[in-house]
């Protein structure tokens, strides 16, 4: 079984990419098959709901974990791809994308499965380098340097992330995650800090706005898809492990889900919007480190979804796209999407939101709720788009927009989670977001400053949060 | 009396790798300091290198904790070797450096035929509207 699926999940993408890096190939189309056997794998495994823990290669070998969680990462991988492959699957891609398609998938893949501390540096590391490489796939020169940027800060992120691997090591002798518990505080933040840069979470992810902004939008449906959860999920199994990380990470968590949307809220651009959307998405995702995963799936669908659908709007601005309005075809996949990150029933983002909200208590939820409050509030800048002349309804169905859409409703069928309390708490925070965008924040026009997401803050704010750790946790 | 003072600076022996881990997370923080403060884009490149060699060097410090000898003793010898795993694993971290570096030096390359600068703030300037 192992070997089975380290071949499908990982060479196989592996060796797809190689081969079309060497053919040239620019048609998205030949990698579907590959997609649809990782989605098919991980929902047998799934349904089979078993946990197995291998290694490879012997002692000091690779460290494997193939349960629940894992596979429920790497369902979402093979999903989004799948989505975003049938979005583009008529255009004749940019030379790198599709072999960088193919290795981006493998190593995510190679993220969510691996369980020793060390080969998931290096596999962060890759993507790393691809989602560099992915970034300024438009050739556009603010696209270079959002994607140096990025790569500066994501480096720096690691190193630290390999120091806290050094403590580690030098305290157990041993990079398996096992070991997690027993390695000292110090290690613990470096190796949050590290994997909260690629993860998006509050300060240490602030490179994402302008990166996941500036990129094109089949790449930042991936990024915001994908990518972003490279990060996040072994900062999930972190805190599941250890118990300094599962008094840091929530706290972290917290502070990203109020951030983002607080500058999501009075975002002007609707992909700037939606990618400090994805930043307090990620503080949703981690505040309840056992249930993350299965939050994790339906951000990575509805986001990737709204991404490919605002790639095709005429403008970004908001202001613009009130005064000229949207076309139906555009504007049908942008409000399910839309209604699905606010929280509407059987729209995938209802049993998930729930699911962590009702697990939560005290003051973390009060906060958490307000930040469901604030989501609808900012989601509502789309929902209330005018429509414009001259649309076309019948060209709305498309086969990534169904295959979206059926993807998220049977993601809250199964999560079932249909208890009347939550379905009316839940609309009442919907229609409180809608009432409180009409009354107020459509009407204001606020500036919230953004010098803290120059490439130095950003750095300087890296070292601050691990400070800040240190002094309020101790070591 | 000075010499058991010094062994005891702090509860902690002051030996050999004790001091050589101290220099090493201070070439951490030389870098760290020119990251954070170097305007130019090529310097904070080479900072981060430092950064990273201050972090691969831990690992090989790592691997004395026993003893320099190299693992090669027969089978139940008691004699003490050095530890080969950090050894093994920090040569793919090497690897993965150098090759952010050479990407990175490329396109900071690129960055500088449009902009005829390498100074950050002056790019980041150029988008504030």
């Amino acid at each position: 079984m192992v070997n089975l699926s380290v071949s499908i999940l990982v060479l196989l993408p592996f060796f797809c990419g190689v081969i079309l890096l060497a053919v040239k190939g620019r048609s998205s189309r030949v990698l579907l098959p590959l997609w649809v056997a990782t989605s098919v794998l991980a929902a047998i495994m799934l349904i089979k709901g078993d946990s197995v823990h291998a290694v490879l290669g012997g002692s000091y070998g690779v460290e494997l974990m193939f349960d629940p969680s894992s596979w429920t990462f790497v369902l979402m991988n093979g999903l989004v791809f799948i989505g975003v492959t049938l979005s583009v699957i008529k255009e004749r891609l940019p030379l790198l994308s599709c072999p960088l398609m193919a290795m981006l998938h493998g190593t995510a893949n190679a993220v969510f499965i691996s369980y020793d501390l060390f080969n998931i540096f290096i596999c962060i590391e890759f993507i790393g380098i691809l989602a560099f490489l992915f970034i300024r796939l438009g050739n556009r020169i603010r696209q270079i340097w959002s994607s140096i940027q990025y790569l500066i800060v994501g480096n720096v992120g690691m190193i630290l992330y390999l120091t806290g691997c050094f403590y580690g090591y030098s305290a157990t002798g041993s990079f398996s995650m096992e070991t997690l518990p027993a390695i000292p505080a110090i290690a613990i933040y470096l190796l949050v800090i590290g994997l909260s840069v690629k993860g998006g979470v509050f300060l240490a992810g602030l490179w994402l706005p302008e990166a996941h902004g500036e990129a094109e939008s089949a790449v930042s449906a991936l990024l915001s898809g994908v990518i972003v959860n490279c990060g996040i999920a072994p900062l999930l199994r972190l805190a599941e492990l250890s118990p300094v990380a599962a008094r840091v990470v929530p706290l972290l968590a917290l502070a990203s889900a109020i951030y983002g949307v607080i500058y999501a809220m009075f975002d002007k651009d609707i992909k700037k919007l939606l990618a400090y959307s994805t930043i307090s998405q990620a503080g949703f995702i981690l505040i309840v480190p056992a249930a993350g995963h299965l939050y994790a799936i339906s951000h990575g669908l509805f986001k990737s979804w709204l991404f490919l659908a605002a790639g095709k709007l005429p403008s970004r601005s908001f202001e613009q796209l009130k005064k000229e309005g949207i076309k139906v075809q555009v504007w049908l996949p942008l409000l399910i999407g839309a209604l699905a990150i606010s929280g509407m029933p059987v729209l995938g983002g209802f049993g998930a939101k729930s699911m962590i909200l009702g697990k939560l208590s005290g003051l973390p939820a009060i906060l958490m709720y307000m930040a469901a409050l604030g989501t609808a509030i900012s989601f509502a800048k789309i929902i209330f788009l005018p429509l414009a002349e001259g649309g076309d309804l019948a060209k709305a169905v498309s086969f990534s927009g169904a295959f979206y859409f059926l993807s998220l409703v049977l993601r809250d069928v199964i999560a079932g989670y249909f208890g009347v309390a939550f379905i009316l708490k839940t609309l009442f925070i919907i229609g409180a977001g809608w009432l409180i965008y009409l009354a107020i924040t459509s009407r204001r026009k606020i500036e919230l400053p953004k010098s803290v997401e120059g490439l130095d803050h950003i750095l300087g704010l890296l070292f601050v949060v691990l400070l800040l750790m240190i002094v309020v946790f101790g070591s | 009396m000075f010499k058991t003072l010094l062994n005891y600076l702090g509860g902690v022996p002051l030996d050999v790798v004790f001091l050589a881990r101290l220099l090493l997370l201070s070439v951490i923080l030389i870098g760290l300091w020119g990251v954070l403060f170097k305007k130019n884009l090529i310097m904070k490149i080479i900072a981060m290198d430092i950064m990273n060699t201050g972090a691969i060097s831990l690992f090989v410090l790592s691997s004395w904790y026993r003893s320099k000898a190299p693992v090669i003793a027969e089978k139940g010898s008691s004699i003490p070797a050095s530890d080969p795993v950090p050894q093994a694993v920090i040569l793919t971290a090497i690897v993965v450096g150098f090759s952010v570096l050479a990407l990175l030096v490329v396109y900071v390359m690129d960055l500088s035929r449009y902009f005829h600068t390498l100074d950050t703030d002056r790019i980041q300037n150029r988008w504030k509207r």
